[in-house]
């Protein structure tokens, strides 16, 4: 009994091992815990990332008018590409097929029937080389064919890299006039672990091919994207790398539009609009993906967006920052190792990019392969599941609140405003004014109040403070600007606040909001209305955020030049004239304004129309900095 | 070279297998020329079984086999029948030997054989060839009924023992199985070492994300079949 026990487990495992390539369904055999509420199998008959019905698939937004009319095939990924590749080979007879054991169907079975239906001439089997391979399909390429040159397995591709990359990705760059590339070579290859495929079997290398300018880096997610995709690809004047996530070959079935068709290609595609969080992936991980913000939507009642980058170079930046400018975080999921994989770049740009950094309210995350190999018993471990994708998003409250002494820092140094409940006025967070314990004073109304660092919002608790001390006395009204933009500043106001920095830390200010529409690009005019009482201190004139133009930094930190002075505390003493101070530091910010109009005003002659030397002064005259030239 | 610095060391060579479709790529031309001009006592011994999954010799070469390379590169080469077991140990033979005179030179040997089975567990070789021909080969040249005639023929083999022989084995074999399936999987911590000699701060910093993961999540991960469960992620 116990024996037969045994061969029956023995017969499974055998049965599981035996799924690829020509046998059942490649299926993920690793078992999961009976109790698991997130990290279950993929339900790929249900999941609404794939098209289960004909409507469905022929809504496709991106689909042209012929094709919504026409027919779907339920097809799987395999299933798919074959169709592509069968279109491809009827369109162009240019087109050729051709690798390792491509002749009998491939080991993936994708190429199947094609060699009998198109000759052996058109789809033929290779020698057992990939460097071999590449160097045939550039050639090819380069001689105006369109080769679509298969790899067995992504793992198997490194021979070829010297042909990739010095080769196929140069041919273009190093032509030059003559105009020859090697644009027309798609190489295709299946990628991605399966549940047993470890080290040779199971790699995502897409990082690798994403290094190399000049390569277009292709990962469909479905049966349907995967043709048009693929079938761009193959159009494409540049070579490409499509890589295609073999445990999706069996598993995803969807309905396919029969006519052929093309899929944009650097063009990322948003699967779920959400508002709270921003989700990237690519490939199979989307499916997860799903999943888990399924869960962390049910969960949590946030609302998540999920976008699939589908080609990984070069990339749809406009649609990721604007969807990151709109929900503020966002999360980086794929297979491949996270050291310098697709979510370092796409982070990366995230925050170098000004007007969607300014929006970030959480650091970018990323949940990848650990720093290893593709393991064997432990790759269930190692790719993303839905618990770690959930566990990350629902981190974000957590998250959050450790982040708060980041924020506070900021909100002190950035001199964030707020308004007091009931008051028009903003009264100016910062360093100087803290009490401690979050409170804030306002020495306008002489109270002090709690301030919200996360949401830089709300003002709230206030009570009435009153300072004693002979620093009591300090607190003025000091400062009174008029500082119109330096800077486009758009149709944003923007709030301008001087200090002077007391070593007793009590603050004045005024804060002024200025309309951009009162910009003169060159003459920026500083007042200060000061007591005559001395005053010891510095000036400080925080940084400016301009949404457009980015920080502006206008931080001096000034040592105002000694003098005797009479205040009572006897801590050295203020300059009797403080608005020869005030005059300096006015001329400084006029020179600054002058070479920066100076500048402005060069890029503007060689811009604007000038006949004959003659120069249209009345456009020069009525430009002002920031404006459409 | 070890040997230059310590005599005391027996003279060794490399011995490389690979099919004949592995020599189609580019690291087999470039392994003979730089054995073959460095001098290195290495046995190259290709077994050339017809087929590499599905792609048949003739897709893989118009030359004279793989034995002619040898020859291209300046290495003495011998072409064996791959299904005469003392063929193909008399010439391995002969190859250590010839591998460590004159400070060593390079060897290749052919062995030509045919796969009776398919490519791995995972592939059905009658999609691309017909069963009749692997029958056919089964019956005509199979090394190890080649082997059990010649045995039988000697009187050292019979039926009896065939079958004690066969039985021992699958029992063996079985008991293995059983024995580790019994036993618990490495620990979970495996999967970060041997990257590097030593665990670097990234890995560190992983594994106890990874930890942090199984811990809020007991129901999420089956961890009994682990050695050491999560705890072994402690660094």
């Amino acid at each position: 009994m116990k024996n037969r026990t045994l061969l029956r487990r023995l017969n499974r495992t055998l049965a599981s091992l035996s799924s690829y390539p020509s046998k059942a369904a490649i299926t993920c055999y690793s078992t999961y815990p009976p109790k698991a509420r997130l990290n279950v199998p993929t339900d790929y008959s249900t999941t609404p990332l794939l098209a289960h019905s004909s409507q469905t698939a022929l809504n496709t937004s991106e689909l042209p008018p012929d094709v919504k009319n026409g027919t779907t095939k339920r097809m799987n990924l395999f299933q798919a590409i074959n169709d592509a590749l069968a279109t491809a080979l009827v369109e162009d007879e240019n087109v050729l097929i051709f690798g390792e054991d491509v002749a009998f169907g491939g080991v993936f079975r994708c190429t199947m029937k094609l060699a009998e239906n198109f000759g052996s001439e058109r789809v033929f089997n290779t020698p057992l080389t990939e460097q071999g391979i590449m160097g045939f399909g550039i050639g090819l390429a380069a001689e105006g064919m369109r080769p679509v040159a298969e790899i067995q397995f992504a793992d198997y591709v490194y021979p070829a890299f010297d042909q990739l990359v010095n080769e196929a990705a140069k041919y273009r760059y190093r032509e030059g006039k003559t105009g020859r590339s090697a644009g027309g070579l798609t190489v295709r290859m299946p990628c991605g672990g399966v549940g047993h495929g470890a080290l040779y079997h199971s790699q995502s290398p897409e990082s690798l091919f994403t290094h190399i300018p000049g390569l277009r880096v292709i990962m469909p997610r479905s049966p349907l994207q995967a043709k048009g995709l693929l079938l761009s690809a193959i159009r494409s004047n540049d070579p490409c790398v499509f890589m295609e996530p073999k445990i999706l070959y069996r598993a995803a079935v969807e309905q396919v539009p029969t006519s052929p068709y093309t899929l944009p290609l650097s063009k990322a595609e948003i699967l779920k609009p959400g508002e709270n969080v921003t989700i990237i992936s690519y490939g199979q991980p989307l499916y997860t993906c799903h999943a888990a913000l399924a869960k962390a939507e049910q969960d949590l009642g946030i609302s998540v967006e999920l976008i699939d980058l589908r080609t990984l170079y070069p990339w749809d930046r406009e649609t990721i920052f604007k969807s990151v400018r709109k929900t503020g975080r966002c999360m980086i999921v794929h297979e491949a190792m996270i050291n310098a994989g697709i979510g370092a770049e796409v982070s990366a740009a995230i925050q170098g990019d000004t007007e969607t950094f300014l929006r970030l309210e959480a650091p970018v995350t990323r949940v990848a392969g650990w720093s290893i190999h593709t393991p064997l018993m432990f790759e269930k471990f190692n790719i993303p599941d839905v618990a770690n994708i959930k566990t990350l998003t629902i981190n974000e409250p957590e998250l959050v609140s450790e982040l708060g002494p980041a924020f506070e820092r900021y909100n002190e140094e950035q001199f964030a405003t707020v308004k007091l409940p009931g008051s028009s006025q903003s009264v100016v967070i910062s360093t100087h004014n803290s009490l401690g314990d979050g409170r804030y004073f306002d020495p306008e109304s002489a109270s002090s109040f709690a301030f919200d660092h996360t949401t830089q919002q709300k003002a709230s608790d206030v009570q009435s403070y009153v300072l004693d001390g002979p620093q009591a006395e300090l607190v003025y009204v000091v400062a009174e600007c008029d500082m119109p933009g330096f800077w486009g500043l758009g149709e944003r106001t923007h709030s301008l606040s001087f200090f002077l920095g007391f070593t007793a830390s009590i603050p004045s200010r005024t804060t002024r909001k200025l309309p951009s529409s009162s910009c003169p690009t060159s003459t920026a005019r500083t007042t200060f209305g000061m007591t005559t009482k001395p005053l010891e201190g510095s000036i400080k004139a925080p940084p400016v955020h301009s949404l457009r133009g980015g920080a502006m930094g206008l931080l001096t930190n000034k040592s105002p030049p000694s003098a005797p002075g009479p205040l009572g505390t006897g801590r050295g003493a203020i300059p009797p004239k403080p608005s020869q101070r005030g005059k300096k530091y006015q001329e400084e910010l006029n020179r600054g304004f002058t070479n920066l109009s100076e500048g402005a005003f060069k890029g503007l002659r060689r811009q604007l129309p000038v006949t004959r030397q003659k120069i249209e002064w009345d456009k020069v005259a009525s430009y002002r900095v920031g404006q459409e030239i | 070279m070890q040997r230059i610095n310590d005599p005391s060391l027996p003279p060794r060579i490399v011995a490389v297998y690979f099919g004949e479709g592995a020599a189609s790529e580019g690291d087999f031309h470039a392994a003979l020329n730089i054995a073959a001009t460095r001098s290195c006592p290495v046995v190259f011994i290709c077994r050339n079984n017809g087929y590499a999954i599905s792609t048949p010799t003739l897709d893989q070469y118009r030359g004279d086999g793989i034995a002619s390379r040898g020859i291209g590169y300046g290495i003495d080469t011998i072409r064996v029948d791959g299904n005469d077991v003392w063929a193909v140990r008399e010439a391995t033979k002969k190859a250590r030997q010839m591998a460590l005179q004159d400070g060593g030179k390079p060897i290749l040997i052919e062995a030509m054989s045919y796969r009776v089975s398919h490519h791995s567990t995972s592939d059905d070789s009658f999609a691309y060839r017909a069963r009749v021909e692997v029958e056919d080969w089964k019956r005509r040249d199979n090394p190890i009924s080649r082997l059990r005639k010649y045995m039988e023929a000697k009187e050292i083999w019979d039926e009896a023992k065939d079958k004690e022989a066969r039985e021992g084995i699958k029992r063996d074999v079985l008991k293995a199985f059983s024995q580790a399936e019994r036993e618990k999987k490495p620990p979970i911590r495996a999967m970060f070492e041997d990257v590097y000699e030593e665990l670097t701060p990234e890995l560190r910093a992983q594994m106890q994300e990874l930890r942090d993961y199984l811990e809020r999540y007991p129901d999420e991960y089956d961890l009994g079949e682990y050695e050491g469960g999560k705890n072994s992620l402690d660094s």
